[in-house]
């Protein structure tokens, strides 16, 4: 349904020095009808980057995206436009979709408004459905942003993503502010409307249990790189780097063991990304790494086997 | 006991709004001793991020407050605001729940984080510079000479709520009320504020942790509190509440980590303005009798209380 293929993001910033700066590099991913991914990596690895260049929202510096074989990077607005209700983002900040000046009902009406071909009475209606299915009532939707709690403001931008009926959406940590309850609600929700219309999902988070509880595939991510992708990648590890976060899951010891520094990497180094913190690394990953099929797996470490 | 920091007694708050006044706090009662970690784990909507601006005397303009907050002996909840803001970043910190509001867009981070330690310990430019990159180090966010120069637009969600986290620490405060202070942020870098909030708490600090991670707060509370519409509804050391959590919400609540399922809570969460009468959780509670229509008693058990007709 969506494929992305070597995806590139490089940020420049500063107005007389301009300083570069690669968040993403080279991520191929392919998401099916129906399916589950789930995008788990470090903090700064680039993933609401990546997210945000999935749906369009961020012109990628290269690489292309196709939805249903369709081109969409480069396409004009106005093409691009019949796609955007198929393709939603939740993003992480949610400051970033509700207007503050708007009541949440009307932030979570616009885009019937856009789409245009609804009544007023339709539209209403609507948007109060959406609101339970997220949990919320009445009482909440003629309220202003800052007048909800942080879990509440979350529920309302994940009812706005829903309202075109989406085909494929995006979570960019859209559960981090809700208790587990209402975490499992959400998520047994958007798996009803999956199994209902093919609906494909893309789950970005750090909570690693809910990673597996709830996806089909998981990639990890490391400096803007993927670097181990499959199936049950937590419960067999083979990138150092997923290992490390599941050892870390268990807060057995609050030291994070980190291996001798080698210093500063040499300008250019093209070795492996995760040179610098992997605890295995030997002469031979100061050579370049690709992901490569290991047993039902792609990793990018020459070790794994 | 004279080692307590932190005492909140009969606490209330209600916001109106069009549709009637929320009830977001209803009598909370709790203190906290110095080194202690309390986590307040519970409903998303049931009063949690309110409670802590209570205590900060950051409500919103139109909320009404009742109640008394003591710290340390002294009552800031009767100070003036000019007094409190003295209060505030040197005594008591707090990590808001929305990085993007806390910070100003337009100020570079590092001036932000450095902002508390000249204000409220004296330093100079240079000191409170040079200890705000060792705090951004410290979490991982290098190159800090750069990342210091940088705005909050250029940092990605999990980066700024460490950059808040350091800033809610950089000046010595005796609490520090943290909410969610973990959101956003990998196993990893968890670990790195576990660490520290570990560190600050042996240093005679006190915390309020806010928040949903109840494997972060499973791993470093001292004591638990459970919030439900507006209740605290259970109290109690975290031990004792992670063997056998005794109010039926808290049992419900830990059925559902991903771990064990995922299961949500049937039914669905009650209205803060006309809050469901006698025990608050009875339209969803398998145990109720007839007497949960009436308001339950808060139960002394030994070391831990729990607001439940149950155990009456
Ligand atoms: N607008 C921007 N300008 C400059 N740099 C940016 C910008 N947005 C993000 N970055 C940088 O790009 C990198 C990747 O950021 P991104 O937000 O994609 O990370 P992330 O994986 O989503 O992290 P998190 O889990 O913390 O949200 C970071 O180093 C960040 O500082
Ligand atoms: N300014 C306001 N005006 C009216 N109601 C408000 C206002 N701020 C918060 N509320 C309501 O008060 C209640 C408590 O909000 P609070 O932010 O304390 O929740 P919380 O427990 O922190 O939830 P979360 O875990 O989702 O952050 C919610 O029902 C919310 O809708
Ligand atoms: S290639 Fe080497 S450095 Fe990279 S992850 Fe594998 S073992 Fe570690
Ligand atoms: S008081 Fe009654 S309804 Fe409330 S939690 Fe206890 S048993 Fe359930
Ligand atoms: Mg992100
Ligand atoms: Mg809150």
């Amino acid at each position: 349904m969506l494929k992305a293929e070597n995806l590139r993001c490089v940020y420049t910033s500063g107005l007389i020095k301009t300083v570069k700066k690669t968040a993403v590099c080279g991520v191929d991913l392919e998401i099916c009808p129906g399916e589950t991914v789930a995008i788990v990596g470090e903090s700064g690895c680039g993933k609401s980057t990546l997210a945000k260049m999935l749906v369009q929202q961020l012109e990628p510096t290269s690489g292309e995206v196709f939805f249903d074989g369709t081109k969409l990077t480069g396409m004009n607005w106005k093409n691009l436009r019949k796609f955007m209700g198929k393709i939603q983002l939740i993003p992480q900040n949610p400051d970033d979709v509700v207007d503050p000046r708007w009541t949440v009902e009307r932030s979570v009406a616009e885009p019937f408004v856009i789409c245009g071909g609804f009544s007023r009475e339709e539209i209403s209606a609507n948007v109060a459905a959406l609101f339970e299915e997220v949990g919320l009532s009445a009482e909440h939707r003629p309220r202003y942003p800052h007048e909800l709690s942080g879990g509440e403001l979350q529920r309302v931008v994940i009812a706005r993503a829903l309202t075109l009926k989406p085909e494929l959406l995006v979570c960019d940590e859209a559960t981090s502010m809700l208790d587990v309850s209402v975490q499992a609600f959400i998520v047994t929700m958007l798996k009803e409307i999956q199994k209902k219309r093919g609906l494909g999902l893309v789950f970005i988070t750090h909570d690693l249990e809910a990673a597996k509880a709830v996806s089909d595939r998981v990639l990890v991510m490391y400096a803007g790189e993927i670097v181990e992708e499959g199936k049950d990648v937590f419960d067999r590890p083979l990138h150092p780097y997923t290992r490390a976060l599941m050892d870390a899951v268990q807060y057995a010891s609050l030291e994070v063991v980190l291996p001798e520094d080698v210093g500063p990497l040499p300008d250019g180094f093209s070795g492996c990304s995760y040179y610098k913190l992997c605890r295995e690394r030997t002469e031979a990953c100061k050579e370049s790494q690709k992901l490569r099929n290991v047993s039902e797996r792609l990793v990018r470490c020459w070790k794994a086997k | 006991m004279s080692d307590v920091l932190l005492k909140v007694s009969g606490v209330s708050v209600s916001i109106p709004t069009g549709q009637g006044a929320v009830h977001a706090v209803d009598d909370a009662a709790f203190s906290i001793n110095k080194h202690e970690v309390f986590s307040l784990i519970g409903e998303s909507g049931s009063g949690k991020s309110i409670l802590g601006q209570a205590i900060m005397r950051l409500l919103p303009p139109n909320a009404v407050f009742s109640g008394k907050v003591e710290l340390g002996g002294m009552e800031i909840s009767a100070l003036s605001e000019k007094e409190m803001q003295k209060v505030r970043g040197k005594t008591v910190a707090s990590i808001a729940q929305n990085p993007y509001l806390a910070m100003n867009p337009g100020i570079r981070v590092g001036t932000q984080i450095a902002e508390p330690m000249r204000a409220h310990l004296g330093m100079s430019k240079e000191e409170a510079k040079a200890r705000t990159c060792r705090a951004l180090k410290y979490f991982d966010i290098i190159p800090p000479e750069v990342r210091e120069r940088e705005y909050p637009f250029q940092y990605s969600g999990g980066m700024l709520q460490r950059a808040m986290v350091a800033m809610g620490t950089a000046a010595d405060p005796e609490l520090i009320i943290a909410d969610e202070p973990t959101k956003g942020v990998d196993v990893l870098k968890k670990r790195n504020i576990a660490a520290i909030f570990q560190k600050v708490a042996s240093d005679g600090c006190a915390f309020l942790l806010i928040t949903h991670d109840v494997g972060f707060a499973r791993a470093m509370s001292d004591r638990i509190a459970v919030n439900y519409c507006g209740q605290i509804i259970e109290i109690a050391g975290r031990d004792a509440f992670f063997k056998e959590p005794l109010h039926p919400y808290s049992q419900a609540l830990l059925d559902a980590v991903p771990e064990r399922g995922m299961h949500p809570i049937p039914g669905s969460s009650p209205s803060m303005i006309e809050v469901p009468e006698g025990c608050r959780f009875h339209p969803r509670c398998p145990y109720k009798t007839d007497r949960c229509l009436t308001n339950p008693p808060v139960v002394k058990l030994e070391g831990r209380c729990v607001r439940c007709w149950i155990y009456a």
